[in-house]
């Protein structure tokens, strides 16, 4: 079972500090360059999220106890310079 | 906390024996489906199991050839790391004890491989002695892809992201290599008893 991204934006949005859904990503594998939000997302062991064109892993979040254990792949232009 | 509820928490049964349940582990009837990565669909035509690595020997199966081999049917409890255990589940498989017959294995060290890129390490003395299946059917019936079919590995004593679904090999190492989860911030051995869920405990 999966969704896309903008289903776990409250948990982004937490590990992140900001709503990050429209932030674009580009793939490490593919190339390709997708909003996060667009992203789907497989709930295993912990929340896996794909790139919507090739599949390949674009990020995992893991809830390791009272923290984010975070690992991204590719390119996540996010924030705001100045 | 998880935003999206993970099947049907704190719903405890008045007759759940409390010492087959490992510590942060609630028990559940239902069996819940989680996945790192969309349900593969490999033909069986196409479908081989291949035992390799480290080996003297490497030794592959087809699905007919697999299927041929002798199988034990095992009823066993399942604890998945997202604290939901399941008692009494009923697994057809051939031991992996089967599969390693003639492999001569020249390490210590197993990572499970699965369609769909998913891996997970474990020591091999883990998969021997009769602690290991690799199960293609559940309940009696052929094992569900949304649950791992064709086949998945079965290694009820740890914790149950060791268990791939879709499995399609075993590689042998002399050294230990981490698999999906593992590498993700999940524990190296993954013990349900001795609650080792991430990295540290």
């Amino acid at each position: 079972m999966h969704t896309d991204a903008n289903t776990i934006a409250g948990l982004l949005q937490a590990v992140f500090g900001e709503d990050i859904t429209t932030a674009p990503r580009t793939c490490q594998s593919c190339r390709q360059e997708h909003p996060i939000g667009a992203h789907p997302v497989y709930e295993g062991a912990g929340w896996v999220l794909r790139c919507p064109n090739c599949a390949d892993v674009a990020g995992v979040v893991v809830e390791h106890r009272e923290r984010y254990a975070i690992t991204l792949h590719g390119t996540w232009y996010l924030g705001q310079v100045g | 906390m998880a935003l999206i509820s993970r099947g049907f928490r704190g719903r405890r049964q008045a007759d759940v024996d409390p010492a087959r349940l490992p510590p942060g582990q609630y028990a559940t009837q239902d069996f819940p489906v989680l996945s790192a990565g969309p349900t593969p669909r490999t033909p069986l035509a196409e479908w081989k199991f291949v035992v390799g690595g480290a080996v003297g020997q490497q030794r592959s199966w087809t699905w007919d050839e697999f299927t041929a081999l002798p199988a034990e049917t095992v009823t066993v409890d399942i604890h998945c790391v997202t604290k939901w255990s399941k008692f009494d589940t009923t697994w057809k498989g051939v031991p992996v004890d089967t599969l390693l017959e003639g492999v001569e294995p020249n390490g210590e060290f197993v990572v499970a491989w699965s369609d769909g890129g998913y891996t997970t390490n474990l020591p091999l003395a883990d998969v021997t002695g009769d602690k290991a299946w690799v199960a293609y059917e559940y309940g009696g019936a052929p094992l569900e892809p949304e649950h791992g079919g064709p086949a998945r590995l079965l290694v009820p004593h740890l914790y149950f992201w060791k268990s791939a679904k879709w499995v399609r090999g075993l590689k042998i190492g002399e050294t230990d290599e981490w698999g999906f989860w593992e590498s993700y911030g999940y524990h190296n051995y993954g013990d349900p008893w001795k609650e080792q869920r991430y990295w540290g405990d």
